[in-house]
């Protein structure tokens, strides 16, 4: 992993200060050593999800690190992979409410059909699931200061 | 240098000041939510049903199925440095990583059409119940997806060694990465959901 971070070099933001100095916010879009190291996080995070299938636990904990594991993948590779915490807020917004309308519509979907047993279960899915997912992805921003 | 970078960042000279392609690829991305959404449902309320025949829980093979999610994991930490190395000017590098991306999303691929055939030979086909159906499609159409980008990734690679591919059109790698990361995030939510939690219930 090291090594292809040094295969790779510095960026242009890390050899040119006159970038920098003409755009401030260059200074904290990521690096190559930045890609590799959430790369590694991913992986880690995947071998716990794996270890955790073959651990003998109750199903709620069972269920919940998986899914807290899954969402920490998630984030990581939109918020840096695909830049959306050092892009536009509009690139953001458009993203969250795709999120937002599709984890909406089929948690009511889960609730009608009866995967979900209890329909009381729908209102706290929400509060629970959909309301800090959309916030956390909104809330996401750094860099790019004064953009639209 | 710092003329290429800007020409990435703010490239575009619209109302918004954000480019149109970008901004439909985040759309477009935002209504693929809605797509995955509706087959990953699907399947979970499927799942629990009482049905004769193989179910897709019954022939997994969480240690290979492993393998592949950390092969696409690192499709898109080579994807990212793809976008990096263009950003920079160095179209070499460029290259080398568009060709490492497109390999492991092919490995990917011979994986999930391995573990389909094995499903097959085990007895699991589409048309066995409809927990095999809804399990079928959704991963039928993931695959579906990582080809696409397949095809797009080697579309960018004979593009750059034609020199159709400066600095200034970094932006086209970009949107292709977009795709690419969003297939990826796709998958970590069905490795979670399809393959680990049914486990236990």
């Amino acid at each position: 992993m090291a090594d292809t971070s040094e295969a790779v070099g510095p960026t242009a933001r890390e050899t040119d200060p006159q970038a920098v100095a003409e755009e401030p916010e260059l200074a904290a879009h990521p690096g190559p050593r930045q890609y590799v190291m959430v790369a590694i996080a991913l992986a880690v995070a995947t071998g716990i999800e794996v270890a955790w299938y073959y651990a003998n636990v109750p199903h709620p904990l069972f269920v919940a690190l998986l899914l807290v594991l899954s969402f920490l993948k998630f984030s990581l590779v939109v918020l840096w992979f695909m830049h959306l915490r050092f892009d536009s807020r509009i690139f953001r917004r458009l993203f969250a409410t795709g999120l937002a309308l599709a984890l909406s519509v089929y948690l009511i979907v889960l609730v009608i059909f009866g995967a979900l047993k209890a329909p009381w279960l729908l209102i706290v899915a929400f509060f629970l699931i959909v309301v800090p997912v959309t916030a956390f992805f909104l809330r996401s921003r750094r860099g790019m200061g004064g953009a639209v | 240098m710092a003329t290429h970078i800007k020409a990435v960042e703010h490239g575009a000279a619209t109302s918004t000041g954000l480019s149109n392609a970008k901004l439909g690829m985040w759309a477009f991305l935002a209504s693929e939510c809605l797509l995955f959404g509706a087959l990953i449902s699907t399947f979970l309320l499927y799942r629990d049903r009482h049905v004769t025949g193989l179910t897709p829980q019954k022939v997994y093979d969480i240690p290979y199925t492993s393998v592949s999610s950390f092969v696409l994991l690192m499709s898109s930490l080579t994807m990212v440095l793809a976008l990096a190395a263009i950003q920079r000017g160095d179209h070499a590098k460029l290259r080398t990583w568009l060709v490492a991306t497109a390999l492991l999303g092919m490995t990917f691929i011979s994986g999930q059409v391995y573990e389909f055939t094995r499903f097959v030979q085990d007895g699991m086909t589409i048309k066995t119940n409809v927990i095999a159906t809804s399990f079928f499609t959704l991963t039928g159409f993931h695959g579906a997806h990582v080809t696409v980008g397949i095809l797009m990734l080697l579309s960018l690679f004979g593009m750059s060694l034609d020199g159709r591919l400066p600095v200034e059109r970094a932006e086209a790698v970009e949107l292709v990465g977009l795709y690419w990361h969003f297939v990826d995030i796709v998958w970590i939510v069905i490795f979670t959901v399809v393959y680990l939690i049914p486990k236990s219930s």
